[in-house]
């Protein structure tokens, strides 16, 4: 079978699969990246929650395909069990770096606000985080690239993305289904990175960093 | 004189760790309208004072007292509101524009939007910063003069009758650093604000300050105005700080008006000067005539008195 003809027959299931792919990567990034500066944000300011910085590098260290494994026993196979480890591991990225974003916001910007009389809360939200947002951005684009592809994964939990195009071409020795399969999620990965720079490059301006 | 905007009673600052306090059993005074300097070698507990004023830092032990009130007794997002506060580095916020930097503190306080903007436009133009021309600028589109100006609009943005400047002017060369002084008088001729301003530089404190504090290790090594420094340093730390030159910034500080004297001899044809003139003009004068006398006139240009070239020698030995 030609390529044209694979596309022809699967066309429907190829583009089923890849909106399931692109939903679990945006339900699993959204997530990470929510999760990530609240955990950043905390360990910045929190003494009390400085252990979290240990725990998550326990978790990055761990292979995907082991997080995997570990969660089906208490999350089961399907769409939670998917998400959970892919949510857990996209964390990290965007905790570092939240965390070293606000941490390297120049002293002077800190202590204006508190010499002017910003309580914490507005020091935060007013100026560190708005400061440190293409740092953060940065994080969030190193998981959104490591998401992406990593998603394919769950294909092997019984979750469809691009990654059954993948297994099926392995299982099947089909060549068109792999080609397909890749392409796509190389393709996402790419889109996906530049997006994320588009992004970074808006919150620079933002924070007055370039003109 | 005046109220007391800030009084320091026997404050002392010891950081955790660290063996001698960065500010020893300091007590200090500053009134209304008064601009103190504060200066001293690197170290000596300038800033650290200046921030004890905001609360920036917490004294181990002693009172500090604005307008009459024990800073601890006043909540600290409050007092640090009605305080300006022209940090070290400038510390523009770069994400905002510079009407929304100097709209800071007045929109902590919850002013209406239109009172914000009417503010803002007003001190922009103290600061001879045109409002339509910079207001919607970026800190980066800024030279570092510009920055500096509106790092001291910021702080006067509330119109807090207390200026706190940590080495305002520090890192601008001397023709911009000299137009602020400049801008900085002015305003103060204004306003009469408290100003207490920390600087390196013994110019700037003679030109700034009605009174000079010198630092060294935390405390008080001397304090008084300009013209009681130059005249008699306290120890040889100052009078290196205030350089071999120090009778020369002397007569720089004095006027004509404080030597002339009233119904002395007028010589005919001797040259006159200005009595609000500085005694340095009137020094240069004396050397480029030759004449051992000025006729010293009044704004008017009549002449009301004569200044007498060996009252500027005497000057010094006068006070030993
Ligand atoms: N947070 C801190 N912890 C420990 N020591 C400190 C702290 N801040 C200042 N010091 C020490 O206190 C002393 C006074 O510091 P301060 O910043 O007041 O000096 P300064 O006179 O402003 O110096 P400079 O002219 O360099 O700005 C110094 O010895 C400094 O090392
Ligand atoms: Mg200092």
């Amino acid at each position: 079978m030609s390529l044209g003809q694979y596309l022809d027959i699967f066309g429907g299931m190829i583009l089923d699969l890849l909106v399931k792919h692109i939903l679990l990567f945006l339900v699993a990034l959204a997530g990470a990246a929510l999760a990530g500066i609240l955990a950043g944000v905390a360990v910045y300011r929190l003494r009390a929650a400085r252990f979290i910085v240990p725990v998550m590098n326990v978790l990055q260290a761990t292979p995907e395909i082991v997080l995997l494994a570990l969660c089906i026993p208490f999350l089961g196979i399907g769409y939670v069990g998917a998400i959970v480890p892919l949510f857990i591991k996209g964390i990290l990225p965007v905790m570092q770096n939240t965390l070293s974003g606000l941490r390297s916001v120049e002293p002077g910007l800190k202590e204006a606000a508190r010499g002017m009389g910003m309580s914490e809360r507005q020091t935060l939200f007013r100026v560190e985080l708005i400061n440190a947002a293409p740092v953060i951005i940065a994080g969030i684009r190193v998981s959104a690239i490591m998401l992406v592809s990593v998603i394919t994964l769950t294909a092997y939990i019984g979750v469809e993305s691009l990654g059954t195009l993948i297994l099926q071409g392995i299982a099947r020795m089909d060549a068109n289904a792999l080609l397909v399969g890749s392409g796509l999620s190389a393709g996402l990965a790419i889109i996906v990175n530049q997006i994320m720079i588009l992004l970074e490059k808006t919150a620079m301006r933002l924070a007055g960093r370039s003109r | 004189m005046s109220e007391t905007a800030i009084k320091f009673r026997s404050v002392t600052k010891r950081f955790d760790g660290t063996e001698l306090p960065a500010v020893d059993r300091l007590d200090l005074d500053v009134h209304q309208g008064e601009t103190v300097a504060l200066i001293g070698a690197s170290g000596c507990g300038k800033t650290t004072t200046l921030k004890m004023i905001n609360r920036l830092i917490d004294p181990t032990d002693g009172a500090i007292m604005v307008a009459g009130r024990d800073v601890r007794s006043v909540p600290i997002l409050e007092l640090r509101r009605s305080l300006g506060y022209v940090i070290q580095q400038v510390g523009l916020f770069p994400h905002m524009t510079v009407a929304a930097n100097i709209a800071v503190v007045p929109q902590l306080l919850g002013w209406d939007r239109k009172r914000i903007a009417a503010r803002v436009d007003e001190l922009l133009a103290l600061v001879h910063l045109p409002p339509e021309q910079y207001r919607g600028r970026r800190p980066a589109e800024l030279s570092g003069g510009q920055q500096q100006r509106v790092g001291v609009a910021r702080a006067l943005a509330a119109d807090p009758p207390i200026l706190l400047m940590d080495e305002p002017f520090g890192a601008l060369d001397p023709i911009t650093r000299a137009s602020l002084q400049n801008e900085v008088l002015d305003i103060q001729r204004k306003l009469r604000k408290a100003i207490v301003i920390v600087t390196h530089d013994m110019e700037e404190a003679i030109r700034l300050g009605d009174r000079i504090v010198v630092m060294e290790q935390g405390r008080i090594a001397q304090a008084g105005t300009p013209a009681d420094l130059l005249l008699k340093p306290a120890t040889p730390f100052i009078a290196s700080l205030l350089g071999e030159d120090r009778a020369i910034k002397l007569l720089q500080t004095m006027k004509v008006a404080s030597l002339m004297q009233a119904g002395g001899e007028m010589t005919d044809g001797a040259p006159g000067i200005g009595r609000d003139a500085t005694l340095h003009e009137a020094l240069g004068v004396f050397l480029s005539s030759g004449a051992p006398g000025l006729t010293v006139t009044d704004e008017d240009g009549k002449a009301v008195a004569m200044l007498a070239r060996d009252g500027l020698f005497r000057l010094q030995s006068a006070h030993r």
